[in-house]
């Protein structure tokens, strides 16, 4: 089951505009390696459980993995063949607002080999290019 | 548990930097286009100074780990500089502005010093155990001349379930830990199987909190 917020003041929400790039969640928190995406867009929590499962399934038992975008912005979609108008359609899945810099995933707990090669399937899943980035030290 | 080597203080190297008189975002890019980097210098209760370095100059620095430098400005002026702050672009892989503060070479400063993890820890050898650093730096309080590149943390005897808190860190003589000591720096976890979560009907929605659920259906 992909990610979903439990509770939300309103089930709909307006399209809204992605400008800039990422002011925070920009830099590895919390494990040593981290997938940071260089494009912008919605990635949907579909998308985000593709990349997981990827990497778990490559990890197998290995480490940990952070995931660090959440998809809290439902996306409503008309069904097909219907005339437009008649209000708003109902939401049809959630995405997470995701700009350049935004780190996606980390791992803690594993070689660097082994997160550059996870982290290199996750990628091809990612609807942007991304790059593989390490825990930046004082 | 912990044990540190003391590392060696870097020799002061000198930057030359020019006074910038024209300041803001716009004059900054420019700058940087140029292949420089602006910088400011504050503290010792007189005027900030707004600077610029040559940037693959100081860039180098930065990456040995250097902290304090002699600043030569352009109106023949040299003091002696602490690297207080590194701003970087969005992506983290660029210095886009330093923030600096004036020293005495003497003075006793707080810093934030890299900690870097030595030994094979015991407790890794447990299948699926990985060690995590929730904390990978620590800030002490030292002589400005005798700021390490980093703080040794020796976690050869950690089993599983144990973990090293700053307090535990031995820092080198003469040095203080300013951050919290019971700052967790390395502990060792046994990964647990992620549960896979129950497959639900489509039609799952989250709860609208306030209010009730509005259910008519407005496709045609």
């Amino acid at each position: 089951m992909p990610l979903m917020p439990k509770r939300v003041k309103f089930r709909k929400q307006q399209r809204g505009v992605l400008k800039g790039n990422a002011q925070r969640g920009n830099f590895v928190a919390y494990g040593e390696y981290g997938l940071q995406c260089t494009g912008m867009g919605w990635m949907t929590a579909r998308q985000i459980e593709a990349g997981r499962i990827a990497a778990r399934q490559f990890l197998s038992r290995e480490g940990k993995l952070y995931i660090r975008v959440f998809p809290d912005k439902p996306i409503s979609k008309k069904p097909l063949e219907t005339r437009m108008g008649k209000g708003k359609a109902e939401p049809e899945y959630w995405a997470a607002r995701v700009k350049p810099g935004t780190i996606i995933y980390e791992v803690a707990g594993v070689p660097r080999e082994l997160a550059v090669q996870a982290f290199t399937r996750v990628a091809h899943k990612m609807p942007f290019k991304c790059r593989f980035i390490e825990r930046r030290h004082a | 548990m912990a044990a540190t080597a003391p590392s060696t203080a870097h020799d002061t190297p000198t930057i030359e930097a020019q006074i910038r008189t024209k300041l803001g975002t716009n004059e900054c890019r420019r700058l940087r286009k140029a292949g420089k980097l602006p910088a400011v210098v504050y503290g010792h209760q007189q005027d900030p100074v707004h600077i610029s370095f040559d940037a693959k100059t100081i860039n180098d620095l930065l990456h040995s780990h250097v902290r304090v430098l002699d600043v030569r400005t352009d109106d023949g002026k040299s003091e002696h500089c602490l690297v207080k702050e590194l701003q970087w672009n969005h992506l983290g892989n660029k210095i886009v502005h330093l923030d600096m503060t004036r020293i005495d070479i003497n003075e006793r400063v707080t810093v934030e010093v890299e900690l870097t993890f030595v030994g094979d820890a015991v407790g890794l050898k447990t299948a699926g155990a990985f060690m995590e650093h929730p904390a990978t730096s620590l800030e002490i309080e030292c002589l400005a001349s005798q700021i390490p590149d980093a703080i040794k943390v020796d976690v050869s005897g950690m089993n599983v379930d144990e973990a090293i808190s700053a307090a535990e860190v031995t820092l080198p003589e003469g040095m203080t830990l300013v951050s919290d000591g019971e700052l967790v720096v390395a502990s060792i976890a046994i990964a647990v199987a992620e549960p896979e979560p129950e497959e639900e009907g489509d039609g799952s929605e989250p709860e609208v909190i306030g209010g009730k659920k509005d259910e008519d259906g407005a496709s045609e």
